[in-house]
Order: structure tokens, then sequence, then C-alpha cells
């Protein structure tokens, strides 16, 4: 990471089979996952058999029968990871589990607005949108033309069960919308799971896998910024 | 006060290691969301929605929280420490850098409790295993300072060191169970 990136967002996605309406801001306070601080400030916006959603300071849970999300929007995302082996290593292990989703998400402002411009360009050039192309603004800082959002997939050769997943587009969630970056890195697993196995594979895994692939999202986004920085302008 | 510090300095650690106490609230759940009508703007209410199913439930309505993080903490350097000798206003630990070779010590520390959250201090015990980053805050304001935090893992069962033994899910499963009867 640089001195340039202002926001750092970390998610896990869980897919297998859940019961939403016990992932409670209490049930995680009681059992020492989120603090009685967090416990205190949580909004929780609906506990349901169907859906349970909440957030605690920087985190949120969510929870449907198959799917289960925690992520965090500040530093340490390691975090995500322990709350999530907290909560299916160590108390939930019979969950049935089949795979894991590790995000990580960087969002950073270009010196200029003009070098977002020539990043986008150079990621999605225009030549090949013909007069189409030819006719897209990018002087006006408030109306860019062109690349708004690219997703770039790979497949493990051997491994069609694991794929990384990088998707990068212009960020508003910083107050400078004409240089703000965002870069979204997905490395997702699927497993066979068997009858009766519960979550630990996919746990043992999460906790093999999880410092690998927030390294690898950030050599990918470093290197994308390295690229950017190197650019000529006109 | 005594002051932590890296024995072979990259930086001299000080500042805050404080983050911001709102939250961004992202998109709702949108799988199970999306494919059910209504509004998921009104605040308090809730619908009778019927589901593919037949089945009728009563769908609650979200409340948007229009609060966004008034600081956001990006790290520039991260290292995994382990604590390897406890004293009486001091510990110190072998420093692991990330970026690096997982079993090969990149710094050793000597850190103050008074750099500790008081109500992490309990788990200061040898062998504990934390995070250590140093980098960045920026507010909504663009106030930028340099920040530090340090961070106790809760979940991490084993020394950065120890080797990963692979064994199959089920016999792992076997023998957690055997583990977890005795």
């Amino acid at each position: 990471m640089a001195e340039d990136t202002d926001i750092v967002q970390a998610s896990i996605v869980l897919v297998g089979k859940f019961n939403p309406a016990i992932f409670s801001p209490a049930w995680f306070a009681k059992n020492g996952i989120i603090t009685e601080g967090e416990l205190k400030v949580a909004d929780t916006q609906v506990v349901h058999k169907q859906v349970t959603r909440f957030t605690a300071d920087h985190l949120t849970i969510s929870a449907q029968p198959e799917r289960f999300t925690l992520e965090t929007t500040s530093e340490p995302i390691i975090r995500v990871a322990d709350m999530v082996l907290q909560t299916f290593r160590d108390l939930l292990s019979h969950t049935p589990i089949n795979a894991v989703g590790i995000n990580y998400t960087e969002h950073w402002r270009t010196d200029t607005a003009e070098r977002r411009t020539a990043l986008a360009r150079e990621l999605a050039p225009i030549a090949p949108w013909g007069a189409w192309g030819a006719s897209f603004r990018a002087h006006d800082v408030d109306h860019v033309d062109g690349m708004n959002e690219l997703v770039m997939i790979q497949f493990d050769a051997e491994n069609l069960k694991w794929q990384r997943r990088v998707e990068v587009g212009p960020s508003n969630e910083m107050g400078d919308h004409a240089r703000g970056v965002y870069v979204t890195v997905n490395s997702h697993r699927e497993m066979e799971i068997e009858d009766g196995v519960g979550a630990e594979p996919i746990m043992a895994l999460l906790e093999k896998e999880f410092d690998p692939s927030v390294l690898a999202a950030r050599k990918i986004i470093a290197d994308l910024k390295s690229f950017s920085q190197k650019l000529e302008l006109s | 006060m005594k002051t932590s510090r890296l024995l072979s300095p990259v930086f001299e650690a000080s500042g805050d290691a404080s983050s911001s106490s709102q939250f961004t609230l992202l998109e709702l759940v949108q799988n199970s969301i999306e494919a059910r009508p209504g509004s998921l703007d009104a605040e308090t209410e809730t619908e009778v929605t019927s589901l593919s199913g037949g089945e009728i439930v009563e769908m609650p309505q979200f409340r948007q929280i229009e609060s966004r993080p008034n600081e956001f903490f990006a790290a520039i350097q991260e290292w995994e420490g382990v604590v390897t000798g406890v004293y009486a206003d001091f510990f110190t630990a072998n420093l692991y850098d990330m970026k690096g070779p997982a079993d090969e010590i990149s710094e050793l520390a000597e850190i103050s409790y008074d750099d500790i959250d008081p109500a992490d201090r309990h788990k200061v015990q040898e062998g504990a295993i934390f995070r250590w980053l140093i980098g960045h805050s920026r507010t909504r304001s663009d106030t930028f300072s340099r920040k530090w935090m340090i961070y106790f893992r809760r979940a991490a069962r084993r020394p950065i060191s120890d080797p990963v033994i692979e064994l199959p899910p089920q016999l792992r499963h076997m023998i957690t169970t055997q583990i977890d009867a005795e």
C-alpha cells in the first residue's frame, strides 16, 4: 500500500447453510467475537430467519440461509479472518460450508484527474469503439466518458474451483470524485464437502489463504498504481 | 513512560492507534432483497411479501444510514509479532514482515504496555500473536496523519514459524472430534 491509499476494505463471504437468526450482535458479544463497546454501538437492521444484518463500528455482518458475509472498512483487516474463524472453526464447526471468497478493496486518488483518465484509456482503449469512442469527452473533469468498470478474471488451470477476479473503476467514496480509483480483488475457492464434515475444511483453507490472498491483492493494486504513475500525460 | 521501539528500527513508533467510530453502510443484502418487491427506503415499516414458493413472510424495510466513516486508516507496513518476553512495563517480540518470508524474523521490538489497549493487556503472554501496523489516516476533511496500531490476534493458534501440516479434511475432523471428546 502507498501514501495515496485512502480507504481499505476487506470482507469474507462464505457459501453454505446458515441459520441467520442466531447471528445477532448479542450472540457475537456473548462469545467474545465483538467487544462490549461494539455491542453498544451496534445498529441492527434485521435479525430474521431469512436474513440478518447489522453494523458495529467498522464491521458489517450479514447472513442469509445460503450466505454469510463479514466486512470491515478499517485496519486491521486480519480481524475479519479472526472473527470468521472464531465463529465457524471454534463455535459453529458443524456448519456446512463449501466456498469462501476473500475480498480486498482499496480506494486511492491519482495525483491529477488527467492521470486517472489516462489509466482508464490504457485499461480500456477507446479506439476500438470507432466514431462513438472518438466522441468521448476527456477534458471536462466532471464529465469524462469511457470505462466505468473493468473486470479481469483468472482461473486456476488445474483447479477450476479457484478463481481470482479483479474489478477496477472510478471511486466516488472520497471527496475528489475526479481522481478516485477503486480496485476490488476477489479470491474465490470452492471445495467438495462430504456430508457431516462441516466448516473445518473451508476454515483451514481460510486460515492458510487469507494473508496470501490479501498480499496478492495488494501486489496487483501496487502494480496498477505503479503503471499509472509512469504514464506520460499529454 | 517507556516508549515502544523496534530494536532494528525502521520506524519510530508514535501516534494514535484509534480509528473512526462511524461505519459505511453499503448496499443491502441484494440477493434476498432484489428479487422481492417493495421499497428499501422506508424506515420502520414491514411488508407482507410472497416468495416464489408461496410462503408468506413479513419482510422488514431496511433503514438507510447516511453517515459515513469520518476517518480511514490504511497500513503501509505490517508485521506479525510473536511475544518472546514479558517484563514489568514492556514486552519483547519477534516481528515478521508480512511481505517477507513467513519464518524469517525481520525485526526485534520492545513494546510498552502504554501502547496496548488496556482491554488487550491480559493477552500479552509469551507466544501470543499480534499484528503491528504502521500507516496513515485521512479524515473526511482531508487531514492526514501518521498512525499505528497493535492488534492481538484472537484466533491465531500457532506461531508463524510452525510448519503447516496438511492432513485430509476427514482425518483432521476426526482428530478434532477426539480432542474435543477428551
